[in-house]
Order: structure tokens, then C-alpha cells, then sequence
């Protein structure tokens, strides 16, 4: 089965199943945080590190910090908790349970607050400017510039 | 009895002109709302069978609202990929619904003010479009259909985290606010800046409207609230509200300040984008974006003068930025000359620029 992907405004099918995509760690490639719901021309640079990825048959392990959770995966919908640290993802309504001291520590509501306050007075770059360049280097297809600004962005949020 | 897809498709979405709205800075307003069903996989992770049993449980739930009686409908894989990109392009569709099969549907009322996707990135999403500054009525409405969805359905709900969601951190009230905004002024005294570090504060989010057709943007911006966290709708409302207000009053007072202090620039843009409309023969996309957001600033500070209501005018120009895009034009006319496409563009601005002129008393005269 293929699946039909997105990339840079156009629809085209993508030569890899998902189960494959399941296996690999690489759970759902479609979907998009909000902010890439609207804009499919901004995520090529994403995709295209998914499918290199899927290609090379490697995952950006994230060196995740042991916790005492008993359950590593839902016990509903197999849903693992790797995933969840990787994706922000959830399998299923029940998910929020099985791995609420996960959540927990994800959104202690002062953590996310307290950021925006901080780079206030220190606007290094903006986010137009930076989406300018990430838009750019999409363009002349340099990944690694775009992956880069890719993290800015989002540390900006 | 339901009419057809493509019919549909070869439509023009009626809310989208709208009259007797403020149209010179806030063009359009939409909100998403997201429901998942209790005990139900999310899309993302399930499987065939289960989507098949989603879009059962919900598939009457959309049909008994307000208007879905009749709604066209399609399965995902009904529809091709033309299909697909102009229903993206209209913004009809998420990019993750255009890429899903089995199990994914799309619902589109006659008014074509409300789209409701089953299994998407969530089980239930519907996005409401008006034109104009409508957020009051858009979540009013968004909120009786939740209402009406969770009197027919189990939805996924905790007190804690309030409406679950498949993306852990935007669960909450299931709720998210679009607008999109013209700012000329803005962005030619560089402007945007300030504007997204005041913004930050509200943790509100504006970007630019980018198509799939090249940097050119024609000076459209999208302003954009994050999913809504558990009971903070209202708080967000009003910093949408209170933010559209000011940029709209600021983006008024720039556009003045352009027309006054540099008043042979501006008219010189002006004069060539309509020496353009007479006398050329061609038009790509990115030039329409351009020249659309140059006839709005034109006719606004009265370089140019429209012959008609200014709100028929508004109302054509939402228009043919929707009906003369690659997609568009490809799909309805089936022309795939990127030259009679261009051709046919210019054609339709022709026929507008007839109902323009400039307005004599800014016409520069070298003196003798
Ligand atoms: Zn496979
Ligand atoms: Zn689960």
C-alpha cells in the first residue's frame, strides 16, 4: 500500500506502507502540529527528513530520561511510550491515562508560560525572518540549514 | 438528494463574498473544533477497521446537524488528487485528510461555510469559514455544534485535560481561531516584526499566507490562536478580538501615512501595475497576488477609483484569487498551458480593471 503524501503543495504518493512506517518508529508522517495544518508548503524539509530516515532505516533516538512509569506501551491500543516522547503523539483516549505521569511532566503549566516572557528583550532573529530562510533553504534544497532553522523555529514557540 | 462532489468543487464557496463587511484588513475568519470518540483508536494509529467503525458512529451524527441533511459528501478514496490539491488549496481540507484513504471522509455543506472531516488527525474535526471579522459568530456556532455532537455521541473528555486529542499538548477545549489579514502597510514600513514580539505575549501567532506558487504572498497574513487549553476559549477570543481591532485600526493609519508622505512612490507603483492591466497580455500567479493586493491599497487611499460598490469590488477580488490559480483554473477550464492559463488570468483582471481609473487628482504632471 502506498501512501499518498504532501510535499510542497503537491499531492503524490509516497512509496512506503504503513506498517513499515508503524515499525520504523514513524508513527502517522501525515499528520502536523497546527501550525503546518495550513501551510503544506512548509514542511517539505520534514518530510524529507522522514523519508531519509525511513530510507537509511535509522531513528533519531532521543536519549530519554528513565521514568518510573510501569507501562511502556498502552495496553489498549499498543501505543508506545517511545512514540509519545519522540512525537508528542497518543495512540487513544486512554493513552492520557496509561501514561499520565509522562503528561505530567509535559505540561506543568508554568513551563510553557514562563517562555515566551524570556527573549522579549533579545529578538535574535524573528520568526518571519527565520521562516524566510527556512523557505530559502527549502528552495535550494539544503536540508541541514533547513533543519537547523527548522529547531530554531520551534524553540521559539 | 446530496449533489456532487465535483460539482461542488467547480463552485465558488458563497461566504466568500459576503457583503457589507469590513473587508480592508481582516478578509476572512475561521475556527476548527476537534472531537475524538471515547474508547476509539485516533486516526494516526488505527486501523481500517476501526476508522470504519469511527466514521459509522459519527457518519449520522454529521448528517442530523444543521445543514448536513443534504451536504455533499465524498470518501477519501473517491477522490483524485486534482480533487484533493483544490480542495487543500481552498483550504476546504487539512493536508492530513488529503492524504488519507481508507476510512477518512469529507462532509461540505451548500453554503460551503463548514467542512466537516471524519478521521483525520482526529476522529471529528469542522472547520467554519466567514469572510470578514466574524469570530464572535464562528465560535458561537462552533460551540452549538459541539453541543449537538456530544448530545449524539461519547466523546473523550477529562477534567483534567479537558477534550483529548491525538497531539498531546492540544487537548483542552478542542477549539482553534484562524484569521486571515491584509497589511500592506505593515510590511512596506516593516512593521511585521513588532508586531509578532507584541503578539508572543498573547501567545498568539501570525505568518505569512503562502501558497504553493512562489514567495509572493500579496501582502496576506494568517493570525492564529493555539489549540485552545481546557476553559481558555474566551480568553482567547478576546485577545484575537482586541488584536484584530488594533492592527486593523494600526494597518489603516500606515497606509496613510504611505500615501501622504510618499506619495510619488506609491502612485508610480500604481500607474505601472495599471499601464499593466491595459496593455498586457499575460498574467502568472504570484503577479496576480501582487497586483490584487496593489488594487486593494490603490483603492483605499483613492489612487485608483472604482466605478461600483467597493464591496462588489472586495468582493471580486476574493474571488479571482480563488478562481484563477493553477489548480483551478486547471481543474474547471481543463487548459494546462501555463501561457493560456496566464492568458485567461489577465483576462478576468481586464474585466475588472475596466470598472478602475485612476483618480486625476494624484496624477503627477512635470511642470514646464
Ligand atoms: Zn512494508
Ligand atoms: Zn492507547
Amino acid at each position: 500500500m502506498l501512501l499518498t503524501q504532501i510535499v510542497n503543495g503537491q499531492v503524490s504518493d509516497l512509496a512506503l506502507c504503513e506498517t513499515c512506517a508503524r515499525e520504523k518508529g514513524l508513527f502517522d508522517p501525515q499528520s502536523l502540529t497546527f501550525a503546518e495544518k495550513f501551510f503544506p508548503e512548509e514542511f517539505k524539509a520534514k518530510v524529507d527528513k522522514l523519508v531519509q530516515e525511513l530510507a537509511e532505516g535509522k531513528r533519531v533516538e532521543k536519549p530519554s530520561t528513565k521514568r518510573t512509569d510501569v507501562l511502556t506501551k498502552c495496553p489498549v491500543c499498543d501505543f508506545p511510550l517511545e512514540t509519545y516522547r519522540k512525537t508528542g503523539r497518543l495512540g487513544c483516549p486512554d493513552c492520557y491515562t496509561v501514561f499520565s505521569r509522562e503528561l505530567e511532566l509535559q505540561t506543568t503549566p508554568g513551563a510553557t508560560e514562563a517562555q515566551p516572557q524570556t527573549h522579549e528583550d533579545a529578538p535574535a532573529l524573528s520568526r518571519i525572518a527565520l521562516e524566510k530562510q527556512l523557505k530559502e533553504a527549502i528552495a535550494r534544497e539544503d536540508y541541514e540549514t533547513a533543519a537547523a532553522l527548522r529547531d530554531q523555529l520551534k524553540d521559539l514557540t | 438528494m446530496a449533489f456532487r462532489f465535483s460539482t461542488h468543487l467547480k463552485q465558488l464557496p458563497p461566504w466568500y463574498n459576503i457583503r457589507g463587511l469590513e473587508f480592508g484588513v481582516v478578509l476572512g475568519t475561521m475556527g476548527r473544533l476537534v472531537r475524538n470518540l471515547k474508547g476509539e483508536v485516533f486516526p494516526g494509529w488505527s486501523t481500517k477497521e476501526s476508522r470504519a467503525r469511527v466514521a459509522a458512529t459519527l457518519t449520522p451524527v454529521v448528517r442530523s446537524m444543521a445543514g448536513f441533511k443534504q451536504a455533499s459528501h465524498a470518501a477519501m478514496p473517491e477522490l483524485d488528487k486534482e480533487e484533493r490539491k483544490l480542495l487543500l488549496e481552498r483550504k476546504q481540507i487539512t493536508p492530513c485528510l488529503a492524504a488519507r484513504q481508507d476510512g477518512s471522509h469529507v462532509f461540505i455543506n451548500k453554503k460551503q461555510d463548514t467542512i466537516i472531516m471524519l478521521n483525520e488527525e482526529e476522529h471529528l474535526a469542522i472547520h467554519r469559514f466567514a469572510s470578514g471579522n466574524q469570530l464572535d459568530t464562528i465560535v458561537a456556532d462552533l460551540r452549538k455544534k459541539a453541543k449537538h455532537v456530544e448530545s449524539q455521541a461519547d466523546m473523550a473528555y477529562s477534567k483534567e485535560y479537558g477534550y483529548l486529542t491525538s497531539m498531546a499538548s492540544e487537548c483542552g477545549d478542542g477549539l482553534q481561531l484562524y484569521m486571515v489579514l491584509h497589511l500592506p502597510g505593515h510590511v512596506i514600513l516593516n512593521q511585521i516584526d513588532k508586531v509578532e514580539r507584541a503578539l508572543n505575549k498573547l501567545h498568539l501567532n501570525i505568518s505569512p499566507f503562502y501558497t504553493e506558487y512562489g514567495e509572493e504572498t500579496g501582502n496576506l497574513y494568517v493570525l492564529f490562536s493555539p489549540p485552545a487549553p481546557l476553559g481558555t476559549t474566551d480568553e482567547i477570543l478576546k485577545h484575537m478580538e482586541a488584536t484584530a481591532d488594533s492592527l486593523t485600526e494600526k494597518e489603516l493609519l500606515l497606509r496613510q501615512k504611505i500615501a501622504a508622505e510618499d506619495t510619488i512612490t506609491l502612485s508610480d507603483a500604481i500607474g505601472r501595475m495599471y499601464g499593466t492591466l491595459q496593455h498586457g497580455a499575460i498574467m502568472r500567479y504570484p503577479e496576480l497576488l501582487h497586483t490584487v493586493s496593489m488594487i486593494r491599497i490603490a483603492t483605499e487611499t483613492g489612487f485608483l477609483l472604482f466605478n461600483g460598490d467597493p464591496s462588489h469590488l472586495q468582493a471580486r477580488l476574493a474571488d479571482i484569487m480563488l478562481i484563477s490559480s493553477p489548480t483551478h483554473l486547471s481543474y474547471t477550464s481543463e487548459e494546462k498551458s501555463e501561457t493560456i492559463q496566464a492568458f485567461m488570468r489577465m483576462h478576468l483582471m481586464k474585466n475588472l480593471a475596466a470598472h478602475l481609473h485612476i483618480n486625476d487628482e494624484f496624477s503627477l504632471h512635470i511642470l514646464p
